[in-house]
């Protein structure tokens, strides 16, 4: 079964994937970053906190702690737990007393008069958790604040999704990235197959979607001074060959042409044919990149583990080459 | 007249790619300056001493004495810091801060560079563009000479060791968050621009098991080797695991850990004390060999080491042998 062209159609399959997925984080990243959507939704999981006190968020984010965090004119897209208890201890003491003042920030929170206002009360029955590890009051409201964190890091990882779904439906449609007429193109083309496959080789060895990769590598001992670039060359998210690959997989030109000589009845049929394509492919590259890579490198696995495909079973359509030499993704350790 | 729409979107392409650079935390290096210290410890140069902390920081705080200026050398807003300064055999450096302080004399100086975005600006800071005097002591600014070796003419190698009073950070959370640390790199004909998160983590505690020979560094100005750069795997306190594989230790000549380095057997560990600083040899090694774009990667730092502990927790100089049995975050 191995080398079977199946199996590369497969890995074209994965590899068309990842690149489309690629571009959709890339474009994700760019609008997360003009929107700054991070620090909206830390605003808003901040507004959660302090419950009906707007004049108290205004005091916080102006303070000198969480405003040193913030870039340009939009706020902080993170803050650390510890700056946001020390601000807020700050704050609520006011500026007579000192923010790590225990009674001054019990009778600020309302511990002593309780219950006239939802913050109030929520920060009173934060300073009276009694649990073993929360020894300071500062503990106590950094512990509050990351909980709170854990909620605004599920918002943004389901907010990032319909990006994702959306942006891979605007990429497909843009450049008509249909999985069946990809499929058909790879099982009956040899030659495209043959370099798809190539190519995705390449992708397989290059590091993982999202994983931070150093920029050199110290790897002989006795010379701290020699250090050997990791991937020099990778500025683009997509690399010449693979923008060629992409062209030849995905174009309106071949569907245009077609379909301007088509009936209205096998037109329909055709359109909806594409829908379907277009439907998977979405759904396909929704899934992300690492996904994509991750299952390229096990497919690239399972060819490198047979015959070479000369040795293969004689199945048409012929099959491409013989070998490759994917490994898995580098994992650099040094700074 | 309206802008054809072919014209029109390039335009909004171009807009929106580069407006979250504009409103980042960026600093923007000429590479000749990367050039020439990259494979350096320290930086001469002249330094106008706008403003100085009157007393040192309390030894809790770190006991560093601030002083923020400018050097035509550097080009960049800066601040310079003496370690210990407290210490008796500071009192003359310290003085002769006070002394220039606010005339804008400018007097030599030497000690680690150290670019780190630990005060960052909202504003890009260029290289080589119009410093104006810092307004207080603490001014943004990515690059410092931390700590001081000599400045005018009063030379305290020996303040380079631990700070007693001080609690340093530990092992485990500060290279914890440094190697969380990410870089937009863009590398244009004359110029790197480095993009970053803020971060902090100074004065870490450590232990360092030697990994292969310590190197001499470049020489400076006056042709003497400023230091000598060693790789070592960093391990963490908490867990005994290696934190990091290979990361350059630099060791300011003349020093206690210099001293101490120099006695240190192969493959020894060492009990230090150190501050972060961007690697430039990593972004200069880069730089040569990738040519222009922008990349995304790990921030690329190595430790200037400031201090050596004791098995008493002291600033004498403690080597161990290398037969320390450690394990390796793979399990390895």
């Amino acid at each position: 079964m191995f080398g079977l062209p199946i199996l590369e159609v497969a890995i074209g399959l994965c590899f068309i994937y990842l690149l489309l997925a690629l571009i959709c984080s890339t474009i994700n990243e760019t609008i997360a970053g003009i929107t700054s959507r991070r620090a909206k939704l830390l605003e808003q999981g901040i507004n959660s906190l302090l419950g009906d006190n707007p004049g108290l968020k205004q005091k916080l984010f102006a303070h000198p702690l969480i405003a040193s965090l913030a870039s340009g004119s939009s706020g902080p897209s993170y803050i650390p737990s510890s700056k946001f208890a020390l601000a807020l201890m700050d704050v609520v003491t006011g500026p007579e007393k000192a923010p790590n003042d225990g009674a001054a920030l019990r009778a600020a929170s309302g511990v002593t008069t309780p219950g006239k206002h939802n913050f109030q009360q929520t920060l009173c029955a934060v300073l009276v958790d009694e649990r073993t590890h929360l020894h300071s009051d500062q503990a106590k409201i950094e512990d509050w604040y990351n909980d709170a964190m854990a909620r605004v890091s599920g918002w943004y990882k389901r907010n990032t999704l319909v990006w994702i779904w959306a942006l891979a439906a605007v990429v497909t449609l843009a450049l008509n990235a249909d999985t069946f007429t990809i499929f058909r193109v790879l099982w009956t083309n040899q030659g495209v197959r043959s370099a798809v496959v190539e190519s995705a080789k390449a992708r397989a060895q290059a590091p993982r979607p999202e994983e931070l990769v150093p920029l050199v590598e110290y790897s002989e001992q006795d010379k701290p001074k020699e250090a050997a670039s990791v991937n020099p060359q990778s500025h683009a998210v997509l690399t010449d060959s693979e923008r060629a690959e992409l062209n030849q997989l995905t174009s309106w030109k071949t569907d245009i042409g077609k379909w301007q000589k088509m009936d209205t009845g096998p037109l329909v049929g055709d359109i909806l044919l594409h829908l379907l394509g277009w439907l998977f492919t979405i759904a396909a590259v929704s899934l992300g990149a690492p996904f994509w890579f991750d299952m390229l490198n096990k497919f690239m696995n399972v060819r490198n583990s047979g015959p070479p495909t000369g040795q293969a079973s004689n199945s048409t359509p012929p099959s491409g080459p013989s070998s490759n030499t994917a490994a898995p993704a580098a994992t650099p350790t040094n700074a | 007249m309206r802008m054809p729409i072919v014209k029109a979107v390039p335009v909004l392409l171009l807009f929106f790619v580069l407006t979250p650079f504009a409103s980042a935390q960026t600093l923007i290096l000429q590479q000749q300056f990367i050039a020439k210290y990259h494979n350096r410890a320290t930086i001469e140069a002249t330094f106008i001493v706008d403003h100085a902390h009157p007393q040192p920081n309390s030894p809790s705080q770190d006991g560093d004495l601030h002083a923020a200026g400018r050097s035509s050398a550097v080009g960049l807003p800066m601040v310079s810091e003496v370690m210990n300064a407290a210490g008796a055999t500071q009192k003359a450096i310290v003085n002769a801060i006070h002394a220039n302080e606010g005339t804008g004399k400018a007097a030599p100086i030497a000690g680690a560079w150290r670019i780190w975005f630990e005060h960052p600006s909202k504003a890009p800071q260029k290289q080589g563009a119009n410093v104006p005097p810092a307004a207080n002591t603490d001014p943004n600014h990515c690059f410092e000479i931390h700590p001081i070796t000599s400045y005018a003419g009063q030379a305290v190698p020996d303040s380079l060791q631990p700070i007693n009073g001080y609690t340093p950070k530990d092992p485990d959370t500060a290279f914890g968050e440094y190697e969380k640390l990410s870089t937009t790199i863009q590398i244009a004909a004359n110029t790197v621009t480095l993009t970053s998160k803020q971060i902090g983590y100074n004065y870490v505690r450590f232990t360092a098991q030697l990994a292969g020979k310590p190197d001499n560094l470049d020489p400076n100005d006056e042709g003497q080797t400023d230091g000598q750069v060693v790789l070592a795997n960093i391990i963490g306190d908490t867990s005994d695991t290696v934190l990091v594989n290979n990361l350059r230790l630099i060791f300011v000549a003349s020093t206690l850990p210099a001293k101490a380095l120099q006695s240190a057997p192969a493959g020894a560990t060492m009990q230090l004390l150190g501050i972060p600083r961007v690697d430039l040899n990593a972004i200069w090694t880069f730089v040569q060999q990738s040519g222009t774009g922008t990349v995304t990667r790990k921030l690329p730092y190595e430790m200037i080491v400031v201090g050596v502990f004791g098995s008493d927790g002291t600033g004498n100089a403690s080597t161990n042998n290398p037969k320390h049995n450690t394990r390796h975050r793979d399990g390895s």
